[in-house]
C-alpha cells in the first residue's frame, strides 16, 4: 500500500512529550474506571477517526502492536494515517489485535471475538478503544465497583448494546483473562478495565 | 535471593562523583574526544555495537568512555539505550554479495576470481610492541590509491557450489525470522534464532567453543572458506514510497566456513558450511561464530552431539554478557538474609555432627 | 512480505537515487545547500524529526534464509511544502536536523522547477564524492592484493 501523501495529516505536535501526556491520561483512565479524563493533546484526525481516539492510537500502537479498525474506520485515509504515524500491523481479524478500534458502537457486540488473553498471558488481552456516538442526556447510568473505585462511582453513557455490558460480566469469571476499554468522546477518555463490574442503577 | 535494602544514597552519589573522577584520570593529561575513540579504537567501537546489538558508531565511543574502556560494561550500556527506540523499520537483507570490499581472503583456494585481498589486517605484523606509536607519532604515510579497482569477488561457495560438492544455502522459505529482542527463545532454536544469538554473543565464549570444536570436541573440521570485510548499503523499503531506498551504509565482517562432513544416514558426504556475520572489522568473531554455527548444526545433519559446542541450549543460554554479567555480578547484592538462614542452617548440621562426633567418641571410650 | 518487485517507473528510479544521496550527504553541505535556496521554503512537518531504530536482516551464508543480525539507529522525517509537495527521508543515524533537511529536499527536488538546478549543486556533487571517496577506498584495498605461492611439498626431491 503507497499511502496517499496528499490527504495525510500530522500526528502530535511534539511526538515525544505529547504522548507521555496521553499516556499518563490513559494510566488515570484505567486506574479511576468510570471518570472521564480530558485527553491533553488531540492530534488532527483524519475522519471519521475521532481526536481522541486518535491519541491514544499514536501513545498506545507501534510496529509490534496489531491493530484493528472496524468497518467503518477502515477507509484508506484512516489506515494510511495510522500506518504512516505508528507502523503498527493493520489486521483483518478482531482476534489477532492487540488493540482495537470502533466507531460502530451498535455493533460492538461479541467481546469475545477479542483476545482475551491466557491464564499464563493475561496480558495478550486486546484493549477496544471506542468512540462513543454523541451522547443523550437521558443516558441509563451504570454503578461501577472494583479495583481504583472507592466504594462506588456512576457512569451514564448512550449508544453501547446491551451485549457490550452482558459479555464483560460473562468475562468476570474468567479473570485475569478479558478485555480492557477505554471509551472516548472526541476529547475524552473514561477507563472500563476487566476488573471492573457495571450493573444497571435501578435509579437509572 | 537478594533483599532490597535502603539507605545509602550520599554514599551511592559520592561513589558515583569518584567514579567520574577517576574515569577521567589525571587532568593534566588531556581528556579522550569521542571522535578519537571512534576514529582510532575502531576495534573497540565495532565489538561494542556489534555485541551490543545496535550499530551507531558515535553512542558506542561515548559508551567506551563511560565505562572506563569497559567494553562489557559499554555494552551493557549500548544494549539498555537499544531498549529506549522505537523501531521504525526492518531493513531488507544485506546484499552482502555487493559487499565494498576492504578486505577478502580465502584458506581454500589461493587463485580465486576478484583475488585475495589483505586490507587492514594485523595478520601479517610480527606482534612487536611499536615503540614509534609511544611517541607522538607522524601520520602515517598513506596507502596510494592508484592501484586498479577489484574485480568482482563471486562468492567462494558458490564456486564448490558448480561441482555440487557443497550444500547449498538458498533462501528457504519466506517465514518471518524469529527475534530474541521480542520473543524468549525456546530450545530447540531454529537457525535464524540461533544467528541472531551468536551475533550478539560475547566474542571469548564464542572463540573459545570455537576452539574447542577444533581441538576435537564435535569434529567439524574446518576451513576458513571465505572471509570478507568491507561496507554494503542498508535499504528500507518505507509504505509511504513503496520502493526499496538506501538509509546509509555500515561495515561488517563476513566469514564462511567451509567443513568437510562424511555424511550421516540423511545427508550424503559433502562440504557443509557455518556462517557468521558481526558489525564492523569483527574478522576474528565472525570466524568464531562461523565455527559454533556449524557445530550447532549437528541436530540438522544428523550428527551425534557429543561436545558442549554442540548444546546449543548450553551455547546459546550462556553467550549473552549483559545475563551472564549481570547474574554472576548480582552476586554482589545484598543477601544478608539468604545468608542469616544459610548460617542458622550450618550452625544447626554443625552441632549435630559435634554431638554425633562427641557420641561416637564416647561408644569407642567404652570399648 | 512484499511481492515480486516491479520495475520502477524512471520517476521512482530518479527519486530513490537522490533519497539514497540525501541520507549519506554530510549536514554541513545540506545546510549550505539549504542557505543558498533562492527562497526559503515554508514547510510543516507531518511527522516531526523521530529517533528510533531499524531492525538489519541478513541471510545466512550471504544467500540462505534470513535472519536478524542486529539494529542501526535511524531517523525518519516527513514535511509538506507550503506548495503542497511532500517529502520523506529515512537517515542512518541520530541526527534530526539532517532528517528534517533531507526531507525538505526529498520535497524540493519533486518541484520541476528546481530539481534540474539542485541535482546540478547538491546531489550529483554530492555523488561524485561518494563515488570518489568509495573509489579511493576500494584502490587502497586493491593495493593489497596478494598472490600466494604454493611451495612444493618435495622432501625427497
Amino acid at each position: 500500500m503507497t499511502l496517499s501523501a496528499a490527504t495525510l495529516t500530522p500526528g502530535f505536535a511534539d511526538a515525544v512529550h505529547d504522548a507521555q501526556a496521553v499516556f499518563r491520561c490513559a494510566l488515570t483512565a484505567l486506574s479511576r474506571p468510570g471518570q472521564w479524563a480530558a485527553v491533553p493533546h488531540l492530534p488532527p484526525a483524519p475522519a471519521p477517526l475521532s481526536p481522541a481516539a486518535a491519541a491514544m492510537i499514536l501513545t498506545l500502537a507501534d510496529m509490534d502492536t496489531p491493530l484493528w479498525l472496524d468497518p467503518v474506520l477502515s477507509t484508506p485515509d484512516v489506515s494510511g494515517w495510522v500506518r504512516f504515524h505508528t507502523g503498527a500491523p493493520l489486521v483483518s481479524l478482531p482476534e489477532q489485535a492487540a488493540f482495537a478500534v470502533i466507531a460502530d458502537c451498535a455493533a460492538l457486540t461479541a467481546l469475545d471475538r477479542f483476545s482475551l488473553g491466557t491464564a499464563e498471558a493475561p496480558d495478550l488481552a486486546a484493549t477496544l478503544i471506542v468512540q462513543l456516538p454523541p451522547q443523550e442526556a437521558d443516558a441509563d447510568a451504570r454503578i461501577l465497583t472494583g479495583p481504583g473505585i472507592n466504594g462506588s462511582v456512576s457512569l451514564s453513557v448512550s449508544g453501547l448494546p446491551d451485549a457490550f455490558w452482558a459479555d464483560r460480566d460473562a468475562f468476570a469469571p474468567l479473570f485475569p483473562q478479558g478485555v480492557d476499554v477505554l471509551l472516548t468522546t472526541p476529547g475524552a477518555v473514561c477507563g472500563l478495565p476487566r476488573t471492573t463490574r457495571a450493573t444497571l442503577s435501578a435509579a437509572g | 535471593m537478594y533483599v532490597a535494602v535502603k539507605g545509602g544514597e550520599k554514599a551511592i552519589d559520592t561513589a558515583h562523583q569518584l567514579l567520574a573522577e577517576q574515569r577521567r584520570g589525571d587532568t593534566a593529561v588531556a581528556e579522550l574526544t569521542l571522535d578519537q575513540i571512534k576514529n582510532q579504537m575502531t576495534l573497540a567501537v565495532d565489538r561494542v555495537m556489534t555485541e551490543g546489538s545496535l550499530y551507531d558508531r558515535d553512542l558506542a565511543a561515548l559508551a567506551i568512555k563511560q565505562a572506563r574502556g569497559d567494553l562489557m560494561e559499554a555494552i551493557f550500556l549500548l544494549r539498555a539505550y537499544r531498549t529506549t527506540l522505537p523501531r521504525l523499520a526492518t531493513t531488507e537483507p544485506l546484499e552482502t554479495d555487493a559487499l565494498r570490499i576492504i578486505r577478502r581472503i580465502s584458506a581454500t583456494f589461493k587463485d580465486l576470481p576478484g583475488g585475495q585481498v589483505l586490507g587492514p589486517t594485523f595478520d601479517y605484523t610480527h606482534r612487536l610492541l611499536d615503540f614509534a606509536l609511544a611517541a607522538d607519532g607522524e601520520a602515517p604515510v598513506p596507502v596510494p590509491a592508484d592501484a586498479a579497482p577489484l574485480e568482482p569477488c563471486p562468492r567462494v561457495t558458490a564456486l564448490l557450489n558448480a561441482e555440487g560438492l557443497i550444500e547449498p544455502d538458498l533462501a528457504a522459505d519466506d517465514a518471518e525470522p524469529g527475534d530474541i529482542t521480542r520473543e524468549p527463545p525456546l530450545y530447540p532454536a531454529d537457525r535464524a534464532v540461533r544467528l541472531q544469538t551468536l551475533a550478539r554473543a560475547d566474542e571469548g565464549w564464542l572463540l573459545a567453543l570455537g576452539y574447542s570444536t577444533q581441538r576435537g570436541y564435535a569434529k567439524s573440521h574446518p576451513f576458513a572458506g571465505e572471509i570478507r570485510i568491507g561496507s554494503v548499503d542498508v535499504e528500507i523499503i518505507p509504505e509511504e514510497l513503496g520502493f526499496p531506498v538506501c538509509i546509509g551504509s555500515i561495515e561488517v565482517a563476513e566469514c564462511e566456513m567451509i567443513n568437510q562432513f562424511k555424511g550421516s544416514k540423511t545427508t550424503p558426504p559433502q562440504f557443509t558450511r557455518g556462517y557468521g556475520l558481526t558489525f564492523g572489522h569483527g574478522e576474528r568473531k565472525a570466524m568464531s561464530m562461523a565455527l559454533v554455527d556449524r557445530a550447532l548444526r549437528a541436530r540438522e545433519l544428523g550428527e551425534d552431539i557429543t561436545a558442549p559446542a554442540q548444546d546449543e541450549e548450553f551455547v546459546l543460554s550462556h553467550g549473552d554478557t549483559v545475563e551472564s554479567s549481570g547474574f554472576t555480578q548480582h552476586l554482589k547484592l545484598p543477601h544478608y538474609v539468604d545468608f542469616q538462614s544459610e548460617l542458622v542452617a550450618v550452625r544447626a548440621l554443625r552441632a549435630e555432627y559435634d554431638a554425633r562426633r562427641r557420641a561416637r567418641s564416647g561408644e569407642q571410650g567404652e570399648l | 512480505m512484499s511481492a515480486a518487485p516491479s520495475p520502477l517507473t524512471a520517476g521512482q528510479q530518479a527519486r530513490q537515487r537522490w533519497i539514497g544521496i540525501l541520507a549519506e550527504i554530510p549536514l554541513p553541505e545540506l545546510e549550505a545547500a539549504a542557505a543558498a535556496l533562492p527562497q526559503q521554503p515554508g514547510y510543516t512537518f507531518l511527522r516531526a524529526p523521530e529517533i528510533g531504530s531499524a531492525l538489519i536482516r541478513a541471510r545466512s551464508g550471504g544467500t540462505g534464509s534470513r535472519f536478524n543480525l542486529g539494529e542501526m539507529t535511524l531517523t525518519r522525517c516527513a514535511v509538506r511544502l507550503d506548495s503542497g509537495l511532500t517529502g520523506f527521508s529515512w537517515v542512518a543515524g541520530r541526527d534530526r536536523r539532517h532528517a528534517e533537511l533531507a526531507a525538505v529536499f526529498d520535497a524540493l527536488m519533486q518541484d520541476p522547477a528546481l530539481s534540474d538546478s539542485l541535482d546540478r549543486t547538491l546531489i550529483t556533487p554530492a555523488e561524485q564524492r561518494r563515488d570518489a571517496a568509495r573509489h579511493s577506498m576500494a584502490a587502497k584495498a586493491a593495493a593489497t592484493r596478494v598472490d600466494f605461492f604454493t611451495l612444493v611439498r618435495g622432501e625427497n626431491e
